[in-house]
């Protein structure tokens, strides 16, 4: 039960991740995800202080702030001229992740307060990790916690696809039909920032960044319509989760290390088979 | 290209997944998971004949940073009893093992002290409460407890091991005493990464300078390299100490920064910290770890 709990979440997470880094792909700026998973820190480090230890919400709840504040600044810096969009996440990222290594070296260089204790989740606990609702075993927490999240995106995405679709694939045309871009922009921002945070909690770090960008970057080597990126990255999402699953079983290893590598050798795949297969 | 067909064979793979479940370990023999190596070897020497004891964590781990494999999971999983420091040593696990209770019995061995035997920083309780030999044997104690409860028929065998064990805890703090009175005075001082022997270092008056503080992941500054290099030659110590289970470079800058004032000092040998030593060898068991530490400390700053 333990192995097809950790196929299930990862295969959920990795649906979610890849739901919006598709859209990150298509807008260049996916390094956005590796970029969140350092702004959080001051955020996480407020909130823990301010809530309490005990408290994940509080954490939580202060990583998503930072993350926000990360992605929106971003948003406002790159409208300027002189800033591409690459130099904004440096230079943002940076400087959110200094404030945090600053307040952790203040605060609490006597607390274990970092994100690889206090934020960041393991794939292999997600069994364990179980809900409880009035004394009855839920199952996973990261489950419901995932399940929900996708239930979200598609409303979200079933509602939004034509605008997110326009303003992703070609801006320009967007702006002159009288999209506001910004908007969308903004709304995407704070939905990847979710995301992405929620899914740290789940299963860590590299995972993330790998579910962000393999599925989508693979579907984008073999399609260029929206409908079928979204179902091939999909697919991919899910095939990394089960094949990563597989390889870390057989080699004993770490389970995000293998389901992240997995996403590289999918990529590879894709990329030789590329030309048979143009959908 | 079809994508039904895509999601076909995806849903199949997933589906033959759910056969291939993990039963590797069977559960016949009683069974004792410990998360450090220390833990480990305390288990096995109170564990009555018939008992399997298993570290989570192999030697060398830094604990902070344990990544947990399907393995691990499938060995929590048939544990009958769970033994962990806490004291938040095991960082974020702590509460996924708490969790896990139910059907096991799950017990944080160094909690529940008297707080005078703790050391804290800030409000933070330090963890390290292993080499301490005296204090590790109220450790010991709890362990014993725990599998008292969980094999009420063995209880008298435990309670026998115990007595044996804790007598060697007495003799290696007798025999630490000993050897660390051969060190001059104005050479007790332990320059470490980070602050694994604040224990060590009260039980024996001995002072330790850490690098990093408690925690292996804080960042440390330009300063306190620059403070301890400052310390180490108005002191004149003759040695550092690398620790086994962090990367050594750090304490590598401070003999260079030593060396660039015009003051050698030398590398002292790697402690075990974190971590026992290999299974199978000399240090592969608490006593024979604390043996090879002060033998270590004692040779490089007498």
């Amino acid at each position: 039960m333990d192995s097809i709990w950790i196929i299930v979440v990862g295969g959920l997470v990795a649906l979610n991740c890849s739901l919006v880094g598709n859209l990150l792909i298509l807008r260049k700026s996916v390094m956005i995800g590796d970029a969140l998973s350092h702004a959080v820190l001051p955020g996480m480090v407020m909130g823990y202080f301010y809530f309490g230890d005990t408290n994940l919400i509080g954490v939580l709840g202060g990583a998503a702030l930072a993350g926000l504040v990360l992605v929106l600044s971003i948003e406002w810096l790159k409208k300027s001229p002189l800033l591409k969009e690459d130099s904004a996440i440096g230079l943002i990222y940076t400087v959110l992740f200094s404030i945090g290594v600053i307040l952790v070296s203040v605060f609490a260089s006597q607390v274990h307060l970092d994100q690889e204790h206090v934020l960041y989740g393991e794939i292999a606990y997600v069994p364990l990790d179980r809900w409880f609702m009035n004394g009855t075993d839920m199952g996973p927490r990261s489950f419901w916690l995932g399940l929900g999240l996708l239930a979200i995106l598609i409303l979200v995405l079933r509602f939004s696809f034509k605008g997110f679709n326009l303003t992703s694939f070609d801006p320009d045309f967007a702006a002159s039909k009288g999209v506001r871009i910004k908007v969308w922009n903004y709304f995407l921002m704070i939905l990847v920032t979710a995301v992405v945070v929620v899914s740290f909690e789940n299963v860590g770090a590299v995972l993330v960044v790998a579910f962000l960008v393999a599925p989508g970057a693979s579907a984008l080597l073999i399609s260029h319509r929206m409908k079928s990126i979204y179902t091939l990255s999909s697919a991919f999402a899910l095939i990394i989760a089960i094949g990563g699953f597989f390889l870390a079983d057989f080699t004993s290893t770490s389970i995000s290390g293998s389901m992240a590598f997995f996403s590289g050798i999918l990529f590879i795949f894709v990329w030789l088979i590329r030309k048979r297969v143009r959908a | 290209m079809k994508l039904k067909s895509l999601f076909a064979v995806v849903l199949s793979l997933a589906l033959l997944s759910c056969g291939g479940e993990k039963g590797a370990i069977n559960n016949k023999a009683f069974r004792i998971v410990c998360t450090t190596t220390m833990i480990w070897d305390a288990a096995q020497n109170l564990a009555p004949q018939g008992v399997e004891v298993f570290p989570l964590m192999k030697p060398g781990i830094d604990p902070h940073y344990f990544k947990p494999t399907l393995d691990d999971l499938a060995l929590l999983r048939s544990a009958d009893v769970i033994l962990f420091n806490g004291l938040e040593l095991e960082g974020k696990m702590t509460d996924i093992l708490q969790k896990l209770g139910g059907d096991k019995i799950v017990s944080a061995v160094s909690e529940g002290f008297a707080p005078e035997s703790y050391l804290r920083h800030g409000s933070a309780i330090d963890p390290h409460v292993w080499f301490d030999p005296m204090l590790w044997s109220q450790s010991v104690q709890n362990i014993a407890t725990t599998l008292s409860k969980a094999l009420p028929n063995d209880a008298v065998a435990i309670d026998e091991r115990l007595k044996v064990f804790q007598d060697s805890l007495n003799k290696i703090h007798n025999w630490t005493i000993e050897q660390l009175n051969t060190i001059p005075e104005g050479n007790k001082i332990m320059f470490t990464s980070h602050d694994a022997f604040s224990y060590f270092s009260r039980a024996y008056s001995f002072r330790v300078k850490g690098l990093q503080g408690i925690t292996t992941t804080a960042e440390f500054g330009l300063r306190d390299v620059t403070n301890m290099v400052d310390s180490i030659i108005k002191l004149k110590i003759p040695a550092v100490f690398t620790e086994q289970s962090v990367p050594p470079k750090y304490i590598e800058a401070v003999v260079e920064g030593c060396r660039q004032r015009g003051y050698s000092v030398n590398l002292g040998g790697e402690l075990f910290s974190d971590s026992l030593g290999e299974a199978d060898t000399e240090e592969g068991t608490y006593l024979g770890t604390v043996r090879s530490n002060v033998n270590l400390i004692v040779r490089a700053l007498k």
